[in-house]
């Protein structure tokens, strides 16, 4: 049976349900938590880093290590938070293991050439050619102009606007105050708002 | 409502300009307007980024399988590379140093050459394990991470495997080589 058949089986437990299972001695109920966010991480990582294989390989690091911590989960956290979180910091982890070693995202340095382009704006009031752009190039702007986003910025943006996760478990994810989340968010909407300004959406 | 109230709304949930009294707001402030376009595609649009992939077929079975067994990772290599380094170079200063050829460089430098001994079951021959597919492949380098404050850091490839020969050449002076 796969994680997502298990998952579905198992889908009138909550997680902390499933988290209980677990420390019982029901593997399938780790499984089915695996099969519950395993697209999610996977994903959300994928976002920060930009190396899918590297992405799987950490989330599987992120639900090894609910696996071998589960007992000290607290339930007074969700779940997601605190999956969300173990996944967060090791994506940290690696987006500054690359920097140490001075190696940089791709997006990153067109980002730079983007920021050079910025500087001599050529006014042109025309109707702009990209409004036909397709839904994956525009994603990609997207993409460029969130990975040329300060990380402080980048990282709730991203939980709230792409993970889907509610302020509150943004901040609880990052260890941050609900206002500071709210402002940071809004900050960064603002900065891609800038930053697209040129680019219809 | 004001520009600044809708602002500071929208910037927090675009959707809510769905809303009454911002929507009335929108129809007649051309600002306000363009800001709510400009979130609102640039919300949908961010929804799409948290779709990808997915994880892969048989990602919780890796997951139990790394559970059980892991690799040793890179870092863990490294103090392995450099000792082996450590012990070609002291293999090597005493072979300039005393040239003898009982030294224990000599037994040093063998040790680095020797395969290890692995233990096998009682009653099978080593040869019934030379499965290829069971074979390590072993890399020809690993990796050797330098830091130093003021320069950042550095990664070295060295090679994983050094030999040190010791012989003499046609003119009977020591002669060590190290290759790898």
């Amino acid at each position: 049976m796969s994680s997502a058949a298990i998952a579905q089986s198992f889908v009138s437990f909550g997680d902390n349900a499933l988290v209980s299972a677990y420390l019982e001695g029901d593997e399938l109920a780790f499984e089915a938590l695996v099969g519950r966010y395993q697209d999610k991480l996977v994903n959300y990582i994928n976002t920060l880093i930009h190396d899918y294989d590297l992405a799987v390989d950490l989330a599987q690091e992120a639900f090894i290590r609910v696996y071998r911590n589960a007992d000290r989960y607290e339930g007074k956290y969700q779940f997601s938070t605190w999956v969300y979180r173990i996944a967060t910091n090791l994506a940290i982890d690696e987006i500054r293991r690359r920097e140490r070693k001075g190696r940089f995202f791709l997006y990153n340095v067109m980002a730079v050439f983007q920021k050079e382009d910025k500087e001599f704006p050529l006014p042109d009031t025309r109707e702009c050619p990209e409004r036909s752009l397709g839904r994956s190039e525009r994603l990609a702007k997207l993409q460029s102009a969130i990975d040329s986003l300060p990380e402080k910025y980048r990282l709730p943006f991203i939980l709230k606007e792409a993970q889907d996760l509610s302020y509150d478990e943004t901040s609880k994810v990052l260890k941050i105050s609900l206002g500071t989340v709210k402002s940071r968010i809004h900050r960064a909407k603002m900065l891609l708002r800038e930053k697209l300004s040129g680019i219809a959406l | 409502m004001n520009c600044n109230k809708v602002e500071k709304l929208l910037l927090e949930d675009a959707s809510v300009g769905g809303r009454a009294p911002i929507r009335e707001h929108l129809a007649d402030c051309s600002p306000c307007r363009t800001l709510y376009q400009q979130l609102s595609d640039i919300e949908d649009l961010s929804v799409s980024l948290g779709g990808g992939k997915g994880a892969p077929q048989g990602f919780s079975t890796q997951i139990f399988a790394r559970t059980v067994a892991r690799p040793p990772s890179r870092h863990r290599t490294a103090p392995a590379a450099l000792a082996l380094l450590f012990v070609a170079g002291a293999a090597n200063l005493w072979t300039y140093l005393a040239g003898d050829e009982a030294s224990p460089a000599a037994e040093a430098s063998q040790a680095v050459q020797q395969e290890p001994e692995l233990p096998r079951p009682a009653g099978l021959r080593w040869e019934d394990f030379q499965d290829r597919r069971f074979e390590p492949r072993p890399s020809p380098f690993v990796e050797v991470e330098l830091h130093s404050p003021s320069q950042g850091s550095y990664v070295l490839q060295v090679p994983s495997r050094i030999q040190v020969q010791r012989g003499h050449s046609a003119q009977g002076a020591d002669v060590t080589r190290v290759s790898y």
